[in-house]
C-alpha cells in the first residue's frame, strides 16, 4: 500500500471496470465497518484504520457511492455521506417491506408540531428551547424532548447567559431522514430580512448575534 | 404532556390561529387591521370556550395581548419616536409564518426519506478467552503500589489506634472489588489497590483478586493486545468475567 492511493481512485475514475485489488480491499474493508457499526462513522476514524488520509477515504467514499446509489444499482442499502461522516442505511422505498418483514405496525410519524420545532431548531441552530417556544408562541418543551428522544436533535452546549439554558441542533439521524447532507442543503424559506433579527430577545437569543 | 391545542380546531398555538385568520381575511401582515382581526380571534376563543374546552393559557395571553395593541392603537402616537404597537406581533407572525412554512417543506421531506433505517452497532462480545499471564505481574503491582504508600502511611499514623490489629476479611474485599468493578469495564490493578488505605487492606484485595481469577469471576484483560508478553504492571487490568461475574453474593473465600 505504498502507492499513492489518489492515483488508484483516478484510475478507476477513469475506468469504473477496473479495480485494483488494493482499492477493492478499501472498499470491503469500508463497508465492513460501515455495517457493523449502523451509526455514521467519522472519516478521521476509518482514516486512522484503513492506513489511509481523510481526504482519501472521502475519494473512497466517492468511488464507493455509485454501486451503492447509482438507479441500477442492485443493492437495498445505500451510502450517505456527511460533512465528516458516512453511514449505511437502507433505501427509503424498501421502508413498508422492511416494516411488514420485521412486523412493525406504525410509528415513525413526525406530528405537526414536531416538524415545527424541528424547521425552527435546523433554521437557527444553536438556538435554546426558550426560542422555540417564542416563535411558535406555546410552550414546546415536550417536542424539543421528544426530538431529543428520537434522535432528531441533540444538546449543542449552553448559551453563556443567565440560566444557562441548554442549545440545540440538528443531528446526523435528522439528515439522513429528510434526505440531506448537510445542513447547508436545507431548503430556502421566504426571508422577512427587514424585521427577523429583532424578533430574537432577552433570553431567546439567536445565533446570528453568537457567532 | 403536550398542551392540548389540537381542540382549537387544528392550531399549533395561537400565532397558528392569528395566522390563518390575517390569511383568511387576506390581510397584509405589515398592516393588520388590529380591531378586525382582535374581534375575530375573540369569537373564535369564545367559541372554543363555549364548547367546554380547555383554552390553553397562551391562547387566553395572546387575547390579552391584542386587546391591549388594539387600545394603544386608538391613543395618539409619536410616529417619529414610538413604533407602531402592531409591529412586533406583526414580526412575531412572520416569524411563526416561515416556520410553518419550513415544517411544510420538511413534511415532505420526511414522507420522502423518512424510510432510510439504519442497524445499532453490532455487539461484539468481548474476548473472554484466558490467556497466560504470570504472576509476577499481579506481585509487581502490588509492590509498586505498597512502595508508594510506604511514604505516606507514616503520615497518617500520628496517633495510635486503640485497636491494635484491625482483621480484614479478603471474601468482603472480593465483593468489594466485584461491586467497584461493576459496570466500569476495565479496571486495572493499581486502580483496585489504591482505593485502599492501609497496606493490611491492599494485601486483603490482592489475595482477593487472585481468589476471583481462579474462581473466574473477574478475567485479565491486558490493555494492548500486542504487547502481551511484555504487559506492563501498570497495564494489568480487570474485568467481571461473563459468566459468574454478575452474582456477587455469593462469593466464599476460606479465610
Amino acid at each position: 500500500m505504498s502507492e499513492s492511493k489518489n492515483d488508484i481512485f483516478s484510475e478507476n475514475a477513469a475506468d469504473g471496470t477496473l479495480v485494483r485489488e488494493e482499492t477493492a480491499e478499501l472498499l470491503r474493508s469500508l463497508e465492513a465497518i460501515l455495517f457493523a457499526a449502523g451509526h455514521p462513522v467519522t472519516y478521521e476514524k476509518l482514516s486512522a484504520v484503513l492506513g489511509i488520509s481523510a481526504a482519501e477515504v472521502r475519494s473512497l467514499v466517492e468511488l464507493a457511492m455509485p454501486d451503492y446509489n447509482s438507479e441500477d444499482s442492485v443493492r437495498g442499502i445505500m451510502l450517505l455521506a456527511f460533512e465528516d461522516s458516512c453511514q449505511l442505511c437502507t433505501k427509503e422505498q424498501y421502508a413498508p417491506l422492511i416494516k411488514e418483514a420485521l412486523g412493525i405496525r406504525r410509528g415513525g410519524n413526525l406530528s405537526a408540531s414536531s416538524l415545527e420545532v424541528l424547521a425552527i431548531i435546523a433554521y437557527n441552530q444553536p438556538c435554546t428551547r426558550s426560542y422555540v417556544d417564542m416563535v411558535r408562541g406555546v410552550d414546546s418543551g415536550y417536542v424539543v424532548s421528544s426530538l431529543a428522544e428520537k434522535g432528531l436533535i441533540e444538546q449543542r452546549g449552553r448559551l453563556d447567559v443567565p440560566g444557562r439554558p441548554i442549545l440545540y441542533g440538528t443531528t446526523e439521524t435528522f439528515l439522513r431522514v429528510f434526505g440531506i447532507s448537510s445542513t447547508d442543503e436545507l431548503p430556502t424559506v421566504a426571508k422577512a430580512d427587514n424585521n427577523s433579527a429583532d424578533v430574537t430577545e432577552e433570553d431567546a437569543v439567536s445565533t446570528d448575534e453568537l457567532l | 404532556m403536550e398542551q392540548i391545542t389540537y381542540r382549537l380546531d387544528q392550531f399549533e398555538g395561537p400565532l397558528d390561529l392569528l395566522l390563518s385568520l390575517i390569511q383568511k381575511n387576506k390581510f397584509d401582515i405589515a398592516d393588520i387591521p388590529i380591531a378586525i382581526i382582535c374581534d375575530q380571534y375573540m369569537e373564535y376563543i369564545n367559541e372554543a370556550a363555549a364548547r367546554d374546552l380547555d383554552v390553553s393559557s397562551d391562547f387566553i395571553v395572546m387575547a390579552s395581548r391584542l386587546m391591549l395593541i388594539k387600545s394603544r392603537t386608538l391613543l395618539p402616537r409619536d410616529e417619529e419616536t414610538e413604533e407602531d404597537p402592531r409591529e412586533e406581533l406583526a414580526r412575531a407572525v412572520i416569524e411563526y409564518a416561515r416556520a410553518k412554512e419550513a415544517a411544510g417543506l420538511f413534511a415532505g421531506m420526511y414522507s420522502m426519506h423518512g424510510g432510510r433505517m439504519v442497524k445499532d452497532t453490532d455487539e461484539i462480545p468481548p474476548d473472554n478467552t484466558l490467556r497466560e499471564h504470570s504472576a509476577s505481574l499481579l506481585a509487581a503491582a502490588l509492590s509498586r503500589v505498597l512502595s508508594e504508600v510506604r511514604a505516606t502511611e507514616q503520615s497518617v499514623t500520628r496517633f495510635t489506634p486503640l485497636i491494635k490489629k484491625r482483621s480484614v476479611s479478603a471474601a468482603e474485599k472480593a465483593r468489594s472489588v466485584m461491586t467497584y468493578m461493576k459496570g466500569r469495564g476495565a479496571v486495572t490493578a493499581e486502580e483496585l489497590f489504591f482505593r485502599e488505605e492501609t497496606k493490611t487492606d491492599m494485601i486483603a484485595v490482592f489475595l482477593a483478586i487472585l481468589e476471583l481469577l481462579r474462581s473466574q469471576r473477574i478475567i485479565i484483560v491486558s490493555g494492548d493486545d500486542n504487547d502481551e508478553g511484555t504487559l506492563a504492571a501498570e497495564s494489568l487490568s480487570f474485568e467481571l468475567s461473563d459468566e459468574n461475574g454478575e452474582n456477587i453474593d455469593d462469593v466464599r473465600i476460606e479465610e
